[in-house]
């Protein structure tokens, strides 16, 4: 592969810190891989937020007493949004519907600019009527973003400029009914493997 | 007259070098995928299969259901899913290379409209000799990952 040959100071950095990150997540994600979570979860990973979707505010606090998968996302996304969505929609499918319901989506579109309320709500719903998308300021996606040790940044597209990338940490948070980080599911994970980390966490 | 028949034997010459060029390169499986309402972009996949003893590159992707389409590839950077324009992507002589969801895909920009599932567009993939093959996805639903490994390099490395 051809690699682009000016690379700026900012993206050596912004790989720096994405290495460091991709160091802190990988142990979360090997801790995960156990198919255990740890009986603390994962203290100071996480927390309550607020943000907005297209029915009005929604905060994670709302969702006590859930299971809460929690993915970081934007709807321009062609491909990895879709399928990570599309198999959490088919895991849901796979578990009683008394176990369904105590299971909340929620993407947060880390694209505000381009991701209004309604087209978020939209997209969400074209997977499962019941996941919610939310979105904020940039400032709050931020805030968001650094609780749980996620990124997302920005890809310019000089030819297009409407038509950026954004690259973006693309694991699943597994949020228990006490509002904390039990787990993170892999990109690429199959549905049991949801619908496995789903039971547990309904069951903690 | 003589013109019409030298034009004949030119088109005749053309359209056999084409089809065997083209044969080089096999294109398996196409599909695209069926987006939620609203949504003006989308992913292409299939396998390509080169018999030649060359390596063959696929350089350039056209259709007629977008405003445009480029070849992209992620990168899985620790857990971080970077998405790339790539001008060019290699498939190996004697091997095969997957267009595949995490991996490579043609990104189709700026739907003109909505996909319906089942139906078929035209994709016409351009290689780097100059041949160009012509393939119908079929528009899929977005399928869940089937949990097997992501590799999306080709087989022949």
């Amino acid at each position: 592969m051809s690699s682009r040959s000016t690379r700026s100071t900012r993206r050596r950095l912004l790989l720096g810190a994405v290495a460091l990150l991709a160091l802190a997540l990988g142990a979360g994600v090997a801790l995960w891989s156990g198919r255990v979570a740890p009986p603390k979860g994962y203290p100071g990973l996480g927390g309550d937020f607020t943000l907005r979707s297209s029915t009005g505010p929604v905060s994670l606090a709302d969702f006590r007493g859930k299971a809460v998968l929690l993915y970081f996302g934007y709807t321009f996304c062609p491909d990895v949004c879709p399928t990570t969505l599309a198999t959490i929609a088919a895991a849901l499918q796979e578990l009683p519907q008394e176990q369904r319901d105590r299971v909340q989506v929620i993407m947060i579109s880390v694209d505000p600019e381009r991701d209004t309320l309604d087209r978020l709500a939209e997209y969400v719903r074209y997977f499962d009527p019941g996941f919610l998308g939310v979105t904020g300021t940039a400032e709050e996606i931020e805030g968001v973003l650094k609780q749980y040790r996620a990124v997302a940044m920005k890809v310019p597209n000089e030819k297009d400029p409407e038509h950026y990338a954004v690259d973006h940490s693309a694991h699943t948070y597994l949020i228990g009914p006490r509002g904390n980080v039990l787990g993170l599911i892999p990109y690429g994970a199959a549905p049991a493997r949801y619908v496995e980390a789903l039971k547990q966490a309904i069951e903690h | 007259m003589n013109t019409a028949r030298q034009t004949t034997w030119i088109v005749l010459f053309w359209a056999v070098m084409h089809a065997a060029w083209a044969s080089d390169v096999q294109i398996q499986d196409p599909y695209v995928r069926a987006v939620p309402p609203g949504q003006r972009v989308t992913a292409a996949f299939f396998v390509a299969v080169n018999a030649s003893t060359q390596p063959r590159a696929i350089v350039k992707a056209q259709t007629d259901t977008a405003e445009r389409a480029e070849l992209h590839e992620h990168i899985h950077d620790g857990g971080v899913m970077r998405m790339r324009e790539v001008p060019r992507v290699v498939i190996p002589a004697g091997g095969r290379l997957a267009f595949e969801p995490g991996g490579y895909h043609v990104m189709l920009i700026g739907l003109k409209r909505a996909l319906q599932p089942g139906e078929r567009i035209d994709l016409t993939l351009v290689l780097d000799d100059g041949s160009r093959i012509t393939v119908h996805p079929e528009v899929r639903r977005v399928q869940p990952h089937s949990g097997a490994a992501h590799q999306h390099h080709s087989t022949n490395h």
